[in-house]
């Protein structure tokens, strides 16, 4: 008996077990480059990505407007067995305090419905993937900024491993705003998600404009324009629900003295409500699991009679 | 200082370690016992799963109160945290009630088999809680095969909660009181 059960217990060792990293992602998030010391930023068992990565501000980067940063990574071609992609926008390698915010940004979309400096794709379809987060520097000068990647690979000589990837540094210039420019708020916060079935209407805060039009698009690329009113320093605009889950991209054209201003397209998820239940309510029924769960233990138990120990001590004694 | 979610890995490898300790030697002391009862392992296997339930039930607290910290939104926020909340109490709550009857009503023989399958099932609830929380920080775990634990709650109104604790808290005090007087 006994060996047979050291026999069994040494072979359960023995079974191989699955074993990968995260193969479901770790969800968008504000993450630097070694992303908590995962197993992608660790030398000693990653190997190396050759996607190739890109940046590209659109058009002039003023210093407290919003700018669209896109990146692009290129080279998913058939030799490549690559499901899941995690992307990175970084403000340095440092590998600590390296997400832009640290630098002087702030990122008022990340495209997916959220401000993070990591967001994941579950799959690639194309050979080149082209992400844009919307940020906004807040000072002039040169700033830098890289793209990083992790991802698994199935396929080469390294399939399995870990793969890390991170871009030259891309130097953006910040400019500062012409005078009576008219311009967005440097204070405004895009709304980037909201429930389905749930309208928005937008306060878009703005200095020197005359007349502001919004503008969206559903994700067909077929696009609207919503007019505004102007109520308390804000231009009101109602953008419509979204039955259901998706994302729509909105952008506000400005007149006043200068040239005609878009900003550049903010994205707003629809998601689905999200869960939620009365935090009392679970506390209570935690505890009462806790004493419902005791209380089985000693309920089901023959009580020990005092002369059962009578009877103990009497045995114990003879 | 110590992140709570840093913290709360600490405290769980010590809960998960202790709970998969017990539970393996709850398992072998029945399976042991209905073989040979006078086997020296028999009472080796009953101290060591003892001792490791006490040991995974003082670190126990610690572990679902960094949990709760590290949630950014709470247990509440989410199905999936809200039973990891649950389970670790109804293992918890099994766990003590375990170790109270072997320290209050020792080894009863005929009880053994089924006092070792609730110190199984703790280690079973908790075994599940440490790995829903693989699921919640990695989308991944072995209990991927069990979705409805992901996805929905089996949630009580308040006053139910309420009303189950009272009536095992009478229960208990009716039990205790029909011992003393009979015995």
């Amino acid at each position: 008996m006994k060996q047979k059960l050291v026999l069994l217990l040494a072979l359960s060792l023995l079974v191989p077990l699955h074993v990968s990293g995260n193969p479901g992602g770790v969800g968008n998030s504000l993450e630097n480059m070694q992303c908590g010391g995962a197993c992608h930023g660790d030398a000693n068992q990653n190997a190396t990505s050759n996607l190739q990565l890109g940046l590209q501000p659109s058009g002039t980067v003023w210093a407290g407007q919003p700018t669209e940063i896109t990146v692009q990574i290129s080279g998913f071609d058939t030799s490549h067995d690559i499901d899941q992609i995690g992307i990175f926008l970084l403000s340095s390698t440092n590998a600590n305090n390296d997400i832009p915010t640290t630098d002087g940004w702030s990122i008022l979309s990340d495209g997916m419905g959220g401000s993070n400096n990591y967001i994941e794709y579950a799959s690639v379809d194309s050979n080149v993937l082209t992400h844009s987060w919307i940020l906004r520097a807040d000072e002039v000068g040169e700033k830098i900024l890289y793209v990083s990647v992790h991802h698994g690979d199935n396929s080469g000589t390294d399939a399995g491993s870990p793969f890390f990837g991170v871009s030259q540094a891309f130097e953006i210039n910040v400019e500062a705003i012409p005078e009576n420019l008219q311009r967005i708020d440097p204070e405004y916060q895009p709304p980037a998600s909201r429930e389905v079935g749930e309208s928005t209407t937008l306060c878009l805060k703005t200095i020197a404009a005359s007349d502001v039009v919004i503008e969206w698009r559903e994700p067909s690329g077929e696009s609207y324009q919503v007019e505004t009113t102007q109520n308390n320093g804000c231009w009101n605009a109602v953008l419509p629900p979204a039955l259901s889950v998706s994302t729509i991209e909105w952008r506000a054209i400005l007149d006043g003295e200068g040239p005609q201003q878009t900003t550049p397209w903010f994205s707003l998820a629809s998601v689905e409500p999200t869960w939620e239940a009365d935090e009392t309510a679970l506390l209570l029924q935690s505890i009462a699991h806790l004493v419902l769960f005791f209380g089985l233990v000693l309920l089901v138990r023959k009580p020990k009679r005092i002369d059962d120990e009578f009877k103990d001590y009497m045995e114990e004694s003879l | 200082m110590i992140e709570p979610a840093t913290f709360h890995v600490i405290t769980t490898e010590l809960v998960v370690g202790s709970f998969a300790l017990a539970g393996l030697c709850f398992v072998l002391h029945s399976l042991i016992s209905i073989q040979n009862k006078e086997s020296q392992f028999v009472t080796m296997m009953d101290s060591t799963a003892h001792i490791a339930l006490l040991f995974g039930l003082l670190a126990l607290p610690f572990a679902i109160a960094s949990g709760i910290n590290s949630s950014p939104s709470g247990a509440h926020t989410s199905p999936l945290l809200a039973n990891k909340m649950l389970l670790s109490t109804a293992g918890g709550g099994l766990a003590l009630g375990v170790l109270f009857t072997r320290w209050r009503m020792g080894n009863d023989d005929a009880s053994r088999h089924l006092h070792n399958a609730f110190g199984s099932i703790s280690t079973g609830c908790m075994l599940l809680t440490a790995s829903l929380g693989g699921t919640y920080t990695r989308a991944d775990s072995l209990t991927e095969f069990l979705p409805f634990v992901k996805e929905s709650t089996l949630l009580l109104p308040a006053w139910m909660s309420i009303f189950v604790i009272l009536i095992i808290l009478a229960a208990l005090i009716v039990r205790q009181t029909s011992t003393i007087k009979h015995g």
